[in-house]
């Protein structure tokens, strides 16, 4: 049969995890992965064969011509063929595989340990290390591989006064080794305690249109949601973004630059994506006006633009995805952004989900303070912040200087992958609060 | 090789259970303006556990191959502490309506078939789909134990989803939706339709007053709330960590006396249904919540040995790396079903649920094809947010209209009879 184009990836992983509750083991588990997947395009349709265990390319690409070959070719689908050829290791600082599992269960219950307060009922620490050998090789001439690892760690405990309970949750994972969970568990574990006690003492927060200040982490997921998933060119396509036709166009205040980028050594790094194009920063919103989607070598044929941002959890079939996804700062300091504010400031991330069609879209914080005047008076709980991208982006009325990404884990189309977003602190001039 | 492993273990002091997974997928998705893509995925995972001296050990691979070496690891990993035995086989009862010959032995044309009944129906003046898959599956799990279990089922799986969008002179609104099922008697041609007139029947909307209103869910929307929020709590893993707030309760009333909520991993045909749980346990009907009160947490066998309560069947892993935990089969609502008020907000789908808490119950999402139904008359909402805590809201709530399935859940519409509505 004659194909257009054929790509295939193979993945082989060395996975460690270790869950520790209430001071007892309760998950440790190492595995080796080892997965893959071919595609092959004829005309409009693919054919794609994913599999577990080793297998040669010509077979896997077999397997997914013989799916297609029955049916007819139809149309015709372009993909770009940029060519890269790459072959790099990524060294951590120290190699998960490494470091004993006596050593890793050392920091982890040092971690539980300053979680403990006579409040706090329950506690959970995980922690994982990946580490992966990637290899893609493309119909065009795409070679490449790469070695490399990301680690992490979630603390989270449950605080319990007069009947009330309450939960903190830290979460840190990073392109690296064991050195990302040692340089942060202390500062994760004592965040997160100090989060559920206070939350203890937090009121219910107040309900409707109200100015906001988000830290970092908030008005990264807000960034995420947003501007990221808005932005994924194949959403363009389907006529399911809000953003379709507006390249060009002032789509958030004047004050609001997003970029994408998977060379910042965070959690969504990759030097090459899953369809072997190489890794570049790309400028999303610039001052205000939107500059470009998120592609795949599919997308980025069809709308002119580069390839790069085509990702899959293991195995899967490669979709067009955000890496690190974050707001440029501002010139403002933190104190400047408070001046004279009387609002909502929350902080902290529970996640968020949109609906990139009508541009509605949810995310809730952790927690939050009532503020008067710049003063921050009494803490809240349980906010959220809804409403529709554009109007939300357009209401960004001042930034401050501290930008700062945070590590997460992002779904679409029952895939999920490693991504981090971040803003600075971001002023809205009133959002629908929940 | 797996007698030569059982025996290693043996030698070893170690009881040992070995889990074996395998199946394949057939997909074929639908992107508007895209090619599409028929894809073929095949997976198989092998999971093993030991107990040694009171501790539990976890190991896996992707294959049979080296089935020793992992049950070495699964030794070498055995540190947790478990006060359980992995059973002996119990008289079981085959589970009917989940393996369907038709689906196993179906290929790609079946699905070409479906997808056009999908977009066809999902299509219209005003709607096109963006986005569809259906997807056919056959899998089989094996559980070989140290004690004589040696227990294997075949199972089959059908599911289909579609995102439509609708545009009318400027006003643009959107709806997904998606079923499941074990065997090919799903209408494609219902998913289809039940997207495009979700998605057209909010076309043309607009805002609503913040304020208490009485609330409608379709199961689509109260299954994703209570999947964040109720459901962890009557998980016994999360009682027996301490993160449940329903923990020592059991016997007082935690709902309306209206609701009875069971878990039933038995139901005839049911698309969580199977005869025994990853722990060769097997499945049953469990009262979770009965006439409003608290019966039972869902447990595995460490809960359970732990929590000094029976196993109750719901011990499953997500795949073969993964460890065991309680697992809910298919939440089945029972109860007096009663008509619906003259003035009410019907709220069919959520964005943001799984950003309500699980440790207090707490929730605000944002609703989703939301319609403000008042007297005869209708009107669809833009936008609004939905605010509460599931423990306060289930006190009060009751069960209207006809049961209906969403993927798992089989349940009719939940009504809260006032609730804060934001906008």
């Amino acid at each position: 049969m004659n194909f257009d184009f054929h790509d295939f990836r193979i993945l082989r992983a060395e996975v460690t995890e270790i869950s520790v509750e209430n001071g007892e083991i309760t998950n440790l588990t190492g595995y080796s992965r080892i997965s893959g997947i071919a595609r092959v395009l004829a005309g409009n349709r693919w054919g794609v064969y994913s599999f577990e265990g080793e297998l040669e390319s010509e077979e896997a690409i077999r397997k997914a011509c013989e799916l297609i070959s029955p049916f007819p070719r139809e149309n015709s689908l372009r993909v770009s063929d940029e060519v890269t050829k790459l072959n790099i290791r990524v060294d951590a600082e120290r190699d998960p595989r490494d470091v004993d599992v006596e050593e890793k269960l050392e920091v982890i219950m040092n971690s539980e340990e300053l979680l403990r307060d006579e409040r706090i009922k329950s506690t959970r620490i995980f922690y994982s290390d990946v580490s992966l050998d990637f290899h893609y090789e493309n119909s065009f001439g795409s070679d490449s591989s790469y070695s490399l690892s990301k680690s992490g760690m979630s603390v989270s405990c449950v605080a319990l006064e007069n009947g009330e309970m309450e939960m903190g949750y830290r979460s840190h994972f990073s392109l690296g080794g064991f050195e990302v969970v040692e340089e942060n568990y202390e500062r994760m574990a004592e965040e997160a305690r100090a989060v559920a006690l206070e939350l203890l003492r937090a009121r219910r927060g107040p309900k409707g249109k109200i100015p906001v200040i988000m830290d970092q982490e908030l008005a990264g997921v807000f960034i995420h949601e947003a501007v990221g998933h808005a932005v994924e060119a194949d959403l363009v396509i389907e006529g399911n973004s809000k953003f379709e036709g507006m390249l060009g166009k002032q789509v958030a205040s004047s004050l609001v630059t997003v970029v994408d980028d998977p060379t910042e050594r965070a959690y969504g790094f990759y030097p090459v994506d899953d369809e072997g194009a190489r890794a570049r920063r790309r400028v999303l919103i610039e001052n205000g006006i939107l500059k470009s989607f998120l592609h795949s070598r599919e997308t980025s044929a069809k709308l002119g633009g580069e390839p790069g941002n085509a990702r899959a959890q293991w195995n899967s079939v490669p979709l067009v995805r955000m890496s690190n996804t974050f707001m440029l700062p501002g010139e403002m300091s933190r104190d400047e952004l408070f001046e004279g504010f009387t609002g909502v400031y929350l902080l902290g991330s529970r996640g968020g989900q949109v609906s990139t069609a009508d541009g509605i879209f949810q995310f809730s914080a952790e927690r939050g303070y009532v503020v008067k005047n710049g003063e921050i008076l009494h803490p809240i709980k349980n906010s959220s912040i809804s409403g529709e991208i554009i109007e939300l982006l357009r209401n960004v009325e001042a930034l401050s200087d501290d930008l700062k990404l945070n590590s997460g884990r992002c779904g679409k189309k029952n895939q999920t992958v490693s991504v981090s977003d971040g803003a600075p602190h971001v002023r809205l001039r009133e959002a629908v609060l929940g | 090789m797996i007698e030569k492993a059982l025996k290693f273990a043996e030698k070893m002091g170690a009881e040992v259970e070995i889990f074996i997974e395998r199946g394949k997928n057939l997909e074929l998705s639908f992107s508007s303006g895209e090619g599409e893509t028929l894809e073929l995925s095949e997976f198989s995972g092998v999971a093993v556990r030991v107990l040694r001296n009171g501790f539990l050990g976890h190991s896996s691979d992707f294959s049979l191959r080296n089935l020793e070496k992992t049950v070495e690891r699964a030794i070498k990993n055995a540190r947790i502490p478990a006060k359980f035995e992995f059973p002996n086989e119990k008289p079981l009862k085959r589970v009917k309506g989940i393996f369907s010959e038709e689906v196993s032995s179906a290929d790609s044309s079946v699905l070409k078939e479906r997808m056009k009944e999908l977009l066809e129906a999902s299509s219209s003046v005003l709607s096109k789909p963006s986005y569809a898959s259906i997807s056919l599956g056959v899998s089989s799990r094996r559980i070989v134990n140290s004690n004589g279990c040696d227990l294997e089922e075949l199972s089959t799986a059908v599911y289909g989803e579609v995102e439509v969008v609708s545009r009318d002179s400027g006003a643009v609104s959107s709806a997904f939706h998606s079923a499941s099922s074990r065997d090919l008697s799903l209408s494609f041609e219902e998913i289809g339709r039940i997207a495009r007139e979700k998605s057209e029947r909010t076309l043309k909307s607009s805002g609503i007053s913040s304020g208490d209103y009485p609330v409608v869910f379709h199961p689509d929307a109260f299954s994703q709330l209570i999947e964040n929020t109720l459901l962890p709590a009557l998980n016994g893993y999360s009682v027996l960590r301490g993160r449940s707030p329903l923990a020592g309760k059991l016997g007082e009333i935690v709902a309306s006396e209206e609701i009875s909520i069971y878990d039933s991993g038995i139901l005839e045909g049911g698309v969580a249904s199977s005869s025994f749980d990853d722990e060769g346990i097997p499945c049953g009907e469990t009262p979770l919540i009965v006439r409003g009160v608290l019966k039972s947490f869902y447990h595995d066998l460490m809960t359970s040995s732990s929590l000094h309560d029976s196993p109750t069947g719901n011990g499953f892993r997500e795949s073969a790396d993964s460890p065991v935990r309680p697992s809910i089969t298919n939440i089945i609502f029972r109860g007096r079903s009663e008509e619906p008020p003259e003035r009410f907000l019907y709220v069919h789908d959520l964005i943001g649920a799984h950003t309500s808490n699980p440790v207090t119950g707490d929730f605000a999402v944002e609703g989703k094809n939301c319609i403000l139904f008042e007297s005869s008359s209708e009107r669809a909402i833009s936008s609004c947010m939905l605010s509460g805590n599931i423990y306060e809201i289930l006190r009060d709530a009751l069960m209207v209209g006809e049961m209906k399935q969403s993927h798992n859940f089989y349940m009719p519409d939940i009504l809260i009879p006032s609730m804060r509505v934001i906008s």
